[in-house]
């Protein structure tokens, strides 16, 4: 069943006409006014008597001996902050890499020790940052620089500027400088950027519309030491209400598309309104067509057939697993492609977790760090790192206390120290 | 003038702004939380805060951009706390009426059921395009998120709204 922008902005128009000026209450310009009252109205929403109705919405977890690595209580009332089963140390997880870069605020980059959380270098540009990828090696990166929205009136400023970024052995900033390529045009929003594993080519998806005019999405790989570059375009509709297709997680902060070891498969989410999915792109192969010249790999969401809902894990096999929040990240042996997903039920009941899925069944293999507790999402999932072979991630992942990144490995969560909150882009 | 004046002014300014503006915001937090005393209680915490730094303020103009935002960040000031409520009870609520009902209708009541379980981010895309009319580019500004996370997340949302409503019929 598709939805229609026209339907949604019914319903909330609809709803948002119960409200009403004559039953607004008056102003108070005193402190009692509003944020005691915040305190005071935690409450559920208008939502809360269709619980009947949700219940058959989205998402069945049944068994928390799937995974829930933080403790619950027995009578499914919600985990405590602080009940984490505790991972192991950070230093324990193999193939964890040692430093990452994260954009603080749109003006500074850090580099931090992933262990510790020690800040190794900082950078700082005049041009906003909204971006970074990383190649295997740990100490090169690639920053993604660009003034998008200005000012009381919305401008598009600018050509993405991209920024390499070279680490010495020890985390220190060894050099940083501007990239001659990728050359994108004046007013094309980088959506997602990933640099090679062997650092020698630059993935970028971007949106080719201009101010006012989105455009359709497209893939272009730079080989850095030459400029030379190729393009798989989308076609089709561009409008998100009834696309052709898209891209991208709608995360910031998640990393979008990703690299085999090999450097030549690359990894990017696709939708329209048939389907969701994790497609895989041979950038050493002929042809110019986003879709037509990749594979789909996973398949999330078919929305055409009855019971759309995947199944989930074997694990799992008579529970179901909801569509993925982020994108999918491709582990570097391509044996598998992990995502994360949020669902809520009836406006009550969170779950999260990640998903691995086998890119040789296309089926789900096994929920990551899965966590069930009562409450809505305190934010939104994001998936920074996957290992090797998709079993060991960096991510952010929700609690009823908040967000917290760190790493995951099945049922274990260890916390990465120095980060408070959703980090923003961040590469490692 | 007084300190005391320049309060009184302030006051006499921002309740003018409050009749002006507060149907629309408090409709828009209500749209956002599904809660009309949350709802009311955000609307009522951006006039305060703007009525707080009222003196301070630059440009009067654009004291209804300024209390766009502190609603949504209000907003989501009360999700996060939802997700750290324990032992949420069920208050009187508008949908439980049979009057409300009949003025949604049980498809829309659905549609609003499903948008509200959506990821925070996806909903509120969905609300500052769709219910707000907002541009991408207005979004991406609004939220402090890049136009193509706009573009992903509203079709994201709409996808997973076909999803659960084709669970629900």
């Amino acid at each position: 069943m598709s939805i229609s922008a026209d339907q949604v902005r019914a319903a909330t128009r609809i709803a948002a006409a119960v409200i009403t000026a004559d039953n607004l209450p008056p102003l108070r310009l005193d402190e009692s006014a509003g944020r005691q009252g915040l305190a005071r109205r935690i409450r559920p929403a208008w939502f809360a008597p269709l619980a009947a109705a949700a219940a058959v919405v989205v998402i069945v977890v049944g068994s928390v001996a799937v995974g829930s690595w933080l403790a619950r209580s027995g009578n499914g009332q919600s985990s405590k902050p602080g009940a984490v089963r505790q991972g192991a140390a950070v230093g324990a997880y193999a193939g964890v890499p040692a430093y990452y870069v994260a954009v603080d605020n749109p003006s500074l980059a850090v580099v931090r020790a992933t262990a510790t959380g020690a800040t190794l270098a900082t950078i700082t540009t005049r041009t906003p940052f909204v971006g970074v990828t990383g190649a295997a090696d740990d100490q090169t990166f690639v920053l993604d620089a660009q003034r998008q929205v200005v000012g009381g009136t919305v401008h598009w400023l600018g050509q993405p500027a991209f920024y390499l970024l070279r680490l010495s052995a020890s985390g220190a900033e060894e050099s940083f400088t501007r990239l001659a390529s990728p050359a994108l045009p004046e007013g094309i929003a980088v959506t997602g950027l990933a640099l090679s594993p062997d650092g020698s080519k630059l993935a970028v998806e971007a949106d080719s519309g201009k101010y006012g005019q989105p455009g359709l999405l497209e893939i272009r790989v730079y080989t850095l030491a030459t400029g030379a570059f190729r393009t798989w375009s989308t076609h089709g509709s561009d409008d998100p209400v009834d696309p052709s297709g898209f891209t991208g997680s709608g995360v910031d902060g998640s990393q979008t598309i990703s690299w085999t070891a090999d450097s030549r498969t690359l990894a990017f989410d696709w939708g329209n309104q048939s389907y969701l999915g994790v497609r895989l792109l041979d950038t050493t192969a002929s042809g110019d067509d986003l879709i037509a010249d990749s594979r789909l790999a996973v398949l999330e969401m078919n929305f055409k057939s009855q019971g759309a809902f995947p199944v989930g894990p074997p694990s799992m096999s008579k529970d179901r697993i909801s569509t993925c929040v982020t994108d999918g990240i491709i582990s570097s042996d391509g044996s598998a492609i992990v995502c994360g997903y949020t669902t809520n039920m009836d406006g009550r009941e969170t779950t999260t977790g990640f998903i691995r899925y086998s890119t040789t069944t296309g089926k789900p293999a096994a929920v990551l760090g899965l966590y069930q507790f009562q409450g809505q999402p305190p934010g939104d999932i994001c998936l920074y790192w996957v290992n090797s072979t998709g079993k060991i991630l960096i991510g952010a992942i929700l609690t009823p206390s908040g967000i917290r990144v760190g790493v995951i490995s099945g049922e274990r969560f260890t916390p990465l120290p120095g980060i408070a909150g959703l980090l923003g882009a961040a590469a490692w | 003038m007084t300190s005391a004046d320049v309060a009184q002014a302030a006051g006499r300014e921002v309740t003018a702004l409050y009749e002006a503006h507060a149907l629309s915001l408090t409709r828009l937090a209500y749209v956002m939380l599904g809660d009309r005393p949350a709802a009311e209680d955000v609307v009522q915490e951006a006039f305060l805060g703007l009525y707080k730094r009222w003196s301070r303020l630059r440009d009067t103009a654009n004291a209804p951009g300024y209390l766009r935002t502190s609603v949504l960040n209000g907003c989501r000031m009360v999700l996060r706390s939802r997700a750290r409520r324990d032992d949420r009870t069920a208050g009187e609520l508008p949908w439980e009426s049979a009057e409300a009902t009949a003025l949604v209708g049980e498809e829309y009541r659905r549609l609003l059921l499903a948008i509200q379980a959506l990821p925070p981010r996806q909903r509120e895309t969905l609300v500052l395009r769709y219910y707000l009319d907002l541009s991408e580019e207005e979004t991406a500004r609004s939220m402090g998120i890049r136009r193509g996370t706009v573009k992903s997340a509203t079709s994201r949302a709409l996808a997973a709204l076909g999803q659960r409503m084709q669970e629900y019929s």
